[in-house]
């Protein structure tokens, strides 16, 4: 898909072409979450897939998985993103939009969900990292350290301490 | 703290719903006290946000375009960037050595000759002002003080000997200054060579339109101990036009051992003679004139002394400058030949051999170790230097990176 017509597809264009299959949403999910701005996340996602694909012939097995060597693509292309906000100092963040829930669902799932989405505003970016690698990209644990750069035992202690700080929060919301 | 986390293992409690929350999220049964945290992180899964549909199609399309490049250069962009960068550092790496090692080569290539037939003689710079050297009048070897230049060429030696002869005479322009020129060949011949090459110095004289000044040749029987080998020296006068025809002639007689080229510069002698004898000439015009107006005997008999005085000295001067212009036209050229029974057998030696041919390719090898040597020895340091930038540039980018998480 990612070869021009006229050009014999490689093993990396191949492995390109399943790596963007299989990830491109979760890419998104992953880059959205921790940036919380839809038309940011888009740009960026797009520069993410496209270093990967301008350096997919470098790609070392050695050093990870292809996923993880993607995310942490995306994720320097995010951090930059947050660097160059930082920059203009135009932090924009998309509220939370309350009518977003589907008004079909009951009351009390609104309010649970109300309280979710306040307690993941209220996360540090960190914190709002790791629940988008683990819960929005779907990433597991050891992916999330490679990603990071951490160990798996640190990255598995980071994401319980964050889950327990949103039970708090959600608790104490409900 | 960073550390003991990574150290210490999880804790159990911590690890059993760090899976409740896995199992959650795949949709599997947790254990009942644990439905809660499995809830939540279905809850939280639930907050993902997925892309646009348009989105979605725009990239799929990029995607499977290659994500062109706008731009006239986009081709060569393309192919630049498409290899990567472990690719790429190899070729440039060595096209940078080679560069290096051109360079360091070519200021080497001075010390690679070739066979005898290489011998060159240096180019003599034109003097300038230097005191006065001695140097005989009828144009006989220089004195002490002179500057010589010396130079290894293919296995010879070959000097440049600079002088300058009194005062510059600045005035004088470049072509017609006079310069006095002196050379000096040592030959070695094989012993059954040795007779030839010493009559070929009288046949390449007579050719030439010199003469032989003073020769000697002493034992040139090749049956004869190695301490009685043969010796002959020529001082020999070689027209200044014919010269560089002779010295090749003189060169082709034998192997060339040393060869010695000086010149000087006696353009302010030729301006001071010839001074010399108009003023002289002048006051015998003058002596003259008093000579014929003198009336009494005393007092042209007082003339005709300083007369005879002066006309001296205009003898003189214009000897002094015969002599110089003899200087200048005719070179003194020394020769020397010695039969060297080390060239026995050498049938051309005035050629590139295969002695020559190992020599030079000693010399190549050695010069091309000094080259790799010295490539190294420019390259590993900038190698070193590159890889700590590169790592420095790398961390920093890293921490700032890092820190736009903790800024926000």
């Amino acid at each position: 898909m990612a070869a021009a017509a006229s050009e014999i597809p490689t093993d990396a264009d191949v492995a390109f072409d399943e790596l963007y299959r299989r990830d491109r949403d979760d890419v998104h999910s992953y880059v959205a979450g921790l940036l919380r701005d839809r038309s940011a996340a888009e740009d960026v996602t797009a520069l993410a897939f496209e270093r990967a694909y301008r350096r997919r012939r470098s790609f070392n097995p050695k050093r990870g998985t292809r996923r993880t060597w993607l995310f942490g693509i995306a994720r320097n292309a995010a951090l930059d993103e947050l660097r160059r906000r930082r920059r203009q100092a135009t932090l924009v963040a998309e509220p939370v939009d309350e009518a977003a829930i589907p008004p079909e669902q009951g009351a009390e799932v609104a309010i649970r969900r109300a309280a979710l989405r306040a307690a993941l505003a209220s996360l540090a970016p960190r914190e709002r990292e790791l629940v988008a690698l683990k819960f929005f990209a779907g990433l597991t644990n050891p992916e999330i350290a490679g990603v990071i750069g951490i160990s798996e035992t640190n990255a598995g202690t980071r994401l319980h301490r964050v889950i327990e700080k949103l039970r708090r929060a959600c608790d104490e919301t409900a | 703290m960073k550390l003991r986390e990574r150290e210490m293992p999880l804790d159990p409690e911590v690890e059993r719903e760090l899976e409740a929350i896995d199992r959650g999220l795949g949709g599997e049964p947790v254990d009942p006290d644990l439905e809660g945290l499995a809830e939540l992180a279905r809850a939280l899964r639930e907050e993902r946000v997925g892309a646009e549909p348009g989105f979605a199609a725009r990239l799929d399309q990029r995607v499977a375009d290659g994500f062109p490049r706008p731009g006239r250069l986009a081709g060569l962009r393309k192919r630049l960037t498409a290899a990567p960068p472990r690719r790429i550092l190899a070729p440039a790496g060595a096209a940078a050595t080679l560069l290096v090692v051109v360079g360091v080569a070519v200021s080497q290539s001075g010390e690679i000759g070739g066979g005898d037939d290489g011998f060159s003689t240096q180019p003599v710079p034109q003097p300038a002002d230097q005191p006065t050297v001695g140097e005989d009048a009828a144009g006989g070897a220089p004195a002490t003080g002179e500057a010589t230049e010396t130079g290894r060429l293919g296995g010879q030696t070959t000097s440049g000997v600079v002088q300058s002869s009194g005062r510059s005479a600045s005035e004088v322009p470049p072509a017609k200054r006079k310069i006095a020129r002196r050379v000096d060949l040592a030959l070695s011949a094989s012993p059954d060579r040795f007779r030839d090459a010493a009559d070929g110095v009288l046949d390449v004289v007579r050719d030439h339109r010199g003469f032989v000044v003073r020769s000697s040749v002493s034992g040139s029987d090749p049956d004869v101990t190695r301490s009685q080998l043969g010796h002959a020296s020529f001082e020999l006068r070689i027209p200044a036009g014919e010269l560089p025809a002779a010295m090749g002639d003189l060169s082709d007689l034998g192997h060339v051992v040393s060869r010695t080229d000086g010149t000087r510069d006696i353009t302010s002698r030729f301006v001071s003679v010839k001074k010399r004898i108009a003023a002289l000439e002048e006051t015998r015009q003058n002596l003259l004139r008093q000579l014929a107006e003198a009336v009494t005997p005393i007092e042209q008999e007082s003339i005709k002394r300083r007369l005879a005085i002066v006309e001296e000295q205009l003898s003189a001067a214009q000897a002094d400058l015969g002599a110089a212009q003899q200087r200048v036209h005719l070179v003194p050229v020394s020769v020397t030949i010695d039969a060297d029974p080390a060239l026995a057998g050498d049938g051309d030696a005035g050629g590139w051999s295969l002695g020559d041919a190992v020599g030079d390719a000693g010399k190549v090898l050695s010069v091309t170790a000094g080259v790799l040597l010295v490539s190294a020895a420019v390259l590993g340091p900038l190698a070193i230097l590159a890889v700590l930038i590169w790592l420095v540039a790398r961390t920093l980018a890293r921490l700032r990176r890092e820190r736009a998480l903790d800024q926000i």
